[in-house]
């Protein structure tokens, strides 16, 4: 190592220590001044949190990564965006377009593979424009998710564009959509700094969100007796912290919310005027019901009845509710895939909804709901820019007709292009691809051949020779194994664009170096696709900041209200919150409440209104406990559940290049409670079939009291012994969303 | 890797072995710094270079290459209950 790098290595690396434990502190800006790096600001490529970051590039490479100290993250990163520089680098980058001749993938130049994608997609849309499908990503950028929108809607003139957020947060959509009537959360990480009460149902935060459970971490020792409550069939990293951990049945969560609810009820820790006011009481569909048929609901759900089915003691679900509906302390919520990939998985969202609606406690600082996202972009891509089958930009609806209009005058397209048709979810168009009724697919920026649940079933009909599967992306994966024509994208750092994470903050990523080879960032591909199509009005764009300035036009009227973060602001500012009407004013934080959300009148009589319900009353919905689609039986007696480790990020694609990261628990094991392991003389090590009625896969054992009696768990990262071979592709039928995390299974000795 | 159209792309993933500079803040249990601390300074490579005189240190990790100090890191958070975290605010690949 060369000394004065090292030395200014190391320098740095103390002084952006030092500043991040005492942000007051002014050292580390003035020592990355120095020297030969050049800093451009960005985001984390990996997961929802969407920490600001700058990035080191000298010599025309990326050698550096630092966290934004005056973003939300306060300088922190975690283990794997600290290794982000090496994500780019992996010797197997795609860099020339390969084309599928005689079985093999052969390289070919652009040209010509857009000519044949070309070719391909038109004859089929000619024939049926339901016969092409887009498939993205919450990874793609907000201006490559809205021009491939606008390609397929407007252009090919089908629904069939989805994404991979249908199988991580749908459910989460239509939790909020159904309580609130508008998706997207009210609160921002800003609660977490002011609550006395942080319950995390659902989510392994200190894996799967480092550097929010950091934040979570300085409130406890920042507050005054702040409480942790922590729910998940597992113990994990992130139940370390907790004052309570409550353990249960997978899917029983939903007895368990619906006890603390009676518990708050039945102790008289209700808002009761917040009641009256803001709320109405729904079952099924529709909101009829009333406050009484609420709390008769309930009766039944006692904290007795819940450990019964759950296996929770009583008296944890007491003191979780007490803490909850403690009067004069904040409360916040948070959840992520334990509760959104279940075929109930809406109605666990509204579960946790309820209990802030009754005692009051959300629209406060301190007192809210939020989802955590799992990637960096499926809010501002594919949620706000309608990336969903269902969807149209910002909030509208494919299927209401008043919606279609708007778009069409905003596209400038003849009245009655978009279709009414619906378009197919995520499992529902893979399976329309196995079917034969969709012919050409284009998956960009995602790895549903390794991702999708049950997914032997689906890399069938990507196989097919029926099949004409695009895939762009920038490394060979377990979906461009199958693809007919692969295009070779620029990766994070090497193209420009913004991500929309969690809290509503929309962040600009800068281009810091050059893709290498011949690969280009997706938003070009796209543009070029779509001029070979004669779609070329729809796209005329030169750049993703020309896009930017359309989307601008496209939120306006609407209560996203993006107006205020404009192109120049965000080069600027570490990110702008939505509603942000005006570029010299801060977004809001307080969703829903007056005088923080622009779409609140100043004359509304109360401090919140619930502006996406026709009676701005959000919605307490009646959700019984309902079984998942399979439970353990004499045939397959485990519960299966699937999650995240801390080192690796979704299918690996990413982790694996960095060295540091695909030497360290990149391998699935099962892991499994010592009780079970010693019924059935099962070590560590131990190399084990896992059998369900889907498939089978081999893995290595993992003796672990992490797990409960009866549960097993695998991580979802590796791509040579996929979990996804025996997981169900069963899905809630309001949110389309899977149901990842339960399914039963046996264990062999392999 | 398997599957009629596998085996491609994927072979043995090479990497250089690059030296690696880290900033970073390891976050403890309340009063646990001090012992922490010194769990930390017989760790080749890690220097402290500030605390918070309660939960929190400041540290300089350099390692001969990535993996090291990765596990080294994982190892604390696994192995000490009183560590919650390790979390890094800078990363320098020496190699550019």
């Amino acid at each position: 190592m060369n000394v004065n790098r090292r030395t200014f290595l190391r320098g740095a690396a103390a002084a952006s220590a030092l500043a991040a434990l005492h942000p007051a502190s002014q050292s580390f800006d003035a020592m990355a001044s120095t020297g030969s790096m050049k800093w451009v600001k960005g985001v984390c490529r990996y997961c929802g949190t969407g920490c600001g970051l700058y990035k080191g590039v000298m010599d025309g490479k990326l050698v550096a990564v630092k966290g934004d100290k005056d973003n939300h993250n306060k300088g922190f990163l975690c283990l794997k965006g600290f290794l982000l520089p090496q994500m780019i680098y992996g010797e197997d980058r795609l860099t020339k377009p390969l084309v599928r001749k005689d079985g093999r993938l052969v390289s070919t130049t652009w040209d010509e593979a857009m000519k044949l994608v070309t070719s391909r997609f038109m004859k089929a849309a000619e024939q049926d424009p339901d016969s092409v499908a887009f498939y993205g990503s919450g990874q793609a950028y907000t201006e490559e998710s809205y021009v491939a929108n606008k390609i397929w809607r407007a252009g090919f003139r089908t629904n069939n564009i989805d994404g991979n957020p249908r199988l991580c947060m749908a459910s989460a959509v239509g939790g909020y959509v159904t309580t609130f009537g508008k998706d997207e959360p009210m609160g921002t990480y800003e609660d977490i700094h002011n609550a006395d009460v942080l319950f995390i149902i659902g989510s392994n935060t200190a894996e799967a969100h480092p550097v929010i459970y950091q934040q979570i971490v300085r409130r406890k020792a920042q507050g005054s007796g702040v409480k942790i409550i922590v729910a998940d069939p597992r113990r994990t990293p992130t139940s370390r912290i907790a004052d309570l951990h409550m353990t249960f049945k997978p899917n029983t969560d939903l007895a368990i919310l619906n006890a603390m609810a009676h518990v708050l009820v039945n102790d008289g820790l209700i808002d009761e005027k917040f009641i009256k006011t803001h709320l109405a009481f729904g079952e099924g569909a529709t909101a009829d019901k009333t406050w009484e048929q609420y709390t008769a609901h309930l009766e039944k759900y006692t904290p007795e009845y819940a450990e019964g089915v759950s296996g929770c003691p009583k008296e944890d679900i007491v003191t979780a509710a007490r803490w909850f509906g403690a009067e004069g302390r904040p409360a916040t919520s948070m959840w992520t895939m334990g509760l959104n990939q279940r075929t109930r998985g809406v109605w666990a969202n509204n579960l946790v909804h309820n209990l802030h609606l009754i005692t009051g406690k959300i629209g406060t600082p301190g007192s809210t709901s939020l989802s955590l996202t799992g990637q960096p972009n499926a809010c501002g891509g594919v949620r706000d820019q309608g990336g969903l089958a269902h969807l149209l930009p910002y909030g509208r609806l494919a299927a209401n007709p008043t919606h279609r209009a708007e778009m069409e005058k905003l596209w400038k397209l003849e009245p009655g292009t978009l279709p009414a048709r619906p378009g197919q979810s995520a499992i529902e168009m893979f399976r329309a691809v196995n079917d034969g009724n969709i012919r050409c697919l284009w998956v960009m920026c995602t790895n549903p051949g390794q991702s999708l649940p049950n997914v032997e079933r689906y890399r069938e009909g990507m196989r097919s020779e029926d099949t004409f599967l695009v895939v762009s992306d920038i490394y060979p994966t377990r979906t461009t194994e199958l693809a007919d024509v692969v295009l070779p994208a620029a990766a994070w750092s090497e193209k420009e664009g913004v991500f929309g994470c969690t809290e509503r903050r929309y962040q600009l990523d800068a281009k810091a170096v050059d893709p290498p080879g011949q690969a280009r960032p997706d938003f070009d591909i796209l543009c070029d696709f779509a001029r070979r199509c004669g779609f070329g009005q729809l796209v005329p764009f030169k750049t993703p900041a020309g896009a930017w300035e359309e989307i601008l036009q496209v939120a306006a009227g609407t209560p996203y209200q993006i107006g205020g973060i404009t192109r120049k602001r965000l080069q600027q500012e570490p990110g702008v919150i939505w509603p942000a009407p005006a570029e010299d004013k801060p977004g809001a934080r307080l969703r829903y409440v007056k005088g923080e959300d622009p779409w609140v009148s100043d004359d509304w009589p109360h401090r919140i209104c619930f502006y996406g319900k026709p009676d701005n009353r959000a919605v307490v919905w009646m959700r019984p406990l309902a079984a998942p689609e399979e439970i353990p039986d004499e045939t397959y007696p485990f519960y299966l559940t699937t999650g995240r480790v801390l080192e690796h990020w979704h299918t690996g694609t990413m982790t694996m290049r960095v060295k540091e990261l695909r030497h360290t628990r990149l391998t699935t094991e099962l892991e499994i409670h010592p009780a079970d392991a010693e019924r059935l003389k099962i070590k560590s090590g131990d190399k084990l079939r896992v059998v369900s009625r889907r498939g089978s896969v081999v893995v290595p054992a993992l003796v672990s009291e992490n797990s409960a009696v009866g549960l097993v768990f695998m991580h979802m990262h590796d791509p040579d012994r996929m979990c996804n071979v025996v997981t169900i592709d069963a899905f809630d039928p309001g949110s389309k969303e899977p149901e990842y995390k339960i399914c039963a299974v046996r264990i062999e000795k392999a | 890797m398997t599957g009629a159209r596998g085996r491609e792309f994927f072979g043995e993933l090479q990497a250089a072995t690059r030296p690696v500079v880290v900033g970073a803040v390891v976050e403890t249990s309340p009063g646990a710094t001090r012992s922490v601390g010194r769990y930390l300074e017989r760790i080749e490579g890690v220097t402290i270079v500030g605390d918070d005189g309660r939960q929190r240190l400041a540290v300089v990790w350099e390692a001969s290459e990535g993996q090291v100090l990765l596990e080294s890191a994982r190892a604390l958070v696994r192995t000490r209950e009183d560590v919650l975290g390790v979390f890094p605010t800078f990363v320098g690949d020496s190699e550019p």
